[in-house]
């Protein structure tokens, strides 16, 4: 139990479950807003995936997509999706 | 006159988070700086404002009483003996929720104000189905009370866009059963992180600790805004100026985090 405390001052378990909850929190309350499905998003997500991966090289769980609210309200579809380099020529499909 | 009467209705979502003691505690906090308090017990079938206000044996009639033509308003309010100038209207123990309609709930709001009283606070029931829409039809201002605790905070979201739809804009926000030393050692959502989640539209009204005397006091029918020493008691009584438009700074009370809070939002929008 005491550990848990100083593994945190070490930054070695993760967030805290303060931070756990405020991030679930800001996420479920912007998808029962928007009432956008998280599996539709997980749709979404396999898709630009596959898009994605034609041209560029990706660790697949690395391309992640989210709602968030913009400052005038309205909801933007986010992705963020890191990528290691672009594809050699020859894996491309035709130009 | 009676447009100036504030009627407020005090809502969650989610059971248990605290609205009853918070009608009740607010409404004696209120009485006590002269204000002319009704309470109304809206949670028809599950009456409990009653037992926190220490006031079920005084009960004859209730509001199914009044709506049904059995008895007028003014036998149906029990006026509190300690706090004159509080009164309650129970809720019917033995009915359920379809017994009155959001247009017979609104009367009887419209009958309240033409009694004099300043402040009329509907305890509403959990849920938001009809018991809720009857609670809401005839206030024009909601609190809406949450605990730092994920499924509140959420049911507290929804129903921040119900009273929205209700035409009840910019809820004023009660964040109850606060546990300081959690938040400090970071187990629990901060206020501040309470109001980022729910977004800018509503404001801040009070923050009260999770405190054992709470529960004392509600096991004796004495609210504890009647207890000077509690601070539960004192962030109540603090609610209630704050609603009668005074600037009171608020408890320390995890209150140095939402301000930190805020003063990193000002740093990190663009
Ligand atoms: N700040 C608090 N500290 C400790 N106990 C509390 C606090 N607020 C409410 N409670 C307790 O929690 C329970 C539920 O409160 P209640 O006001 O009946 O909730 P609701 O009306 O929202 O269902 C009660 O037993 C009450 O005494
Ligand atoms: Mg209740």
């Amino acid at each position: 139990m005491s550990n848990t405390w100083f593994n945190r001052l070490l930054g070695r378990s993760g967030p805290t479950p303060r931070a756990c909850a405020k991030e679930r929190l800001l996420g479920v309350v912007i998808e029962d807003r928007s009432a956008i499905p998280a599996s539709v998003l997980e749709l979404v997500r396999l898709e630009i995936v596959e898009v994605v991966k034609k041209y560029l090289i990706i660790d697949e769980q690395a391309v992640d997509v989210k709602l968030e609210k913009d400052d005038d309200g309205t909801y933007a579809l986010v992705s963020h999706v890191v990528s290691r380099g672009v594809r050699k020529k020859e894996g491309m499909p035709a130009l | 006159m009676s447009d100036d009467v504030r009627v407020i209705v005090i809502t969650s979502g989610k059971g248990g988070v605290g609205k009853t003691t918070t009608t009740a505690n607010v409404g004696m906090a209120l009485a006590a700086q002269g204000e002319k308090v009704a309470l109304m017990d809206a949670d028809i079938g599950l009456r409990n404002l009653d037992l926190a206000l220490g006031l079920e044996n005084r009960i004859v009639y209730d509001v199914i009483d009044v709506v049904e033509g059995r008895a007028r308003l003014k036998q149906a309010l029990i006026r509190d003996k300690r706090m004159q100038n509080l009164a309650m209207l129970p809720a019917a123990q033995t009915r359920d929720k379809s017994a009155v309609s959001a247009t017979q709930m609104k009367q009887v709001v419209e009958d309240l104000k033409a009694e004099g009283f300043t402040f009329i606070l509907i305890d509403c029931p959990a849920g938001i189905e009809q018991g809720f829409k009857n609670a809401t039809a005839g206030a024009t201002e909601a609190i809406v009370v949450t605990n730092p605790e994920m499924a509140s905070v959420r049911d507290a979201d929804r129903i921040i866009g119900l009273l929205e739809a209700e035409g009840l804009r910019d809820p004023m926000l009660i964040v109850n059963r606060l546990r300081i030393k959690m938040v400090e050692s970071q187990d629990m959502l901060s206020v501040g992180d309470v109001q980022e989640v729910l977004g800018n539209s509503v404001k801040l009204l009070g923050v009260v600790p999770d405190d054992n005397t709470i529960i004392t006091s509600t096991n004796r029918g004495e609210p504890v805004a009647l207890l000077k020493e509690s601070i539960a008691g004192q962030a109540y009584r603090n609610v209630a100026r704050r609603l009668l438009g005074e600037q009171v700074p608020f408890l320390d009370l995890g209150e140095r985090d939402s301000l930190f809070g805020r003063i990193k939002k000002l740093f990190t929008s663009k």
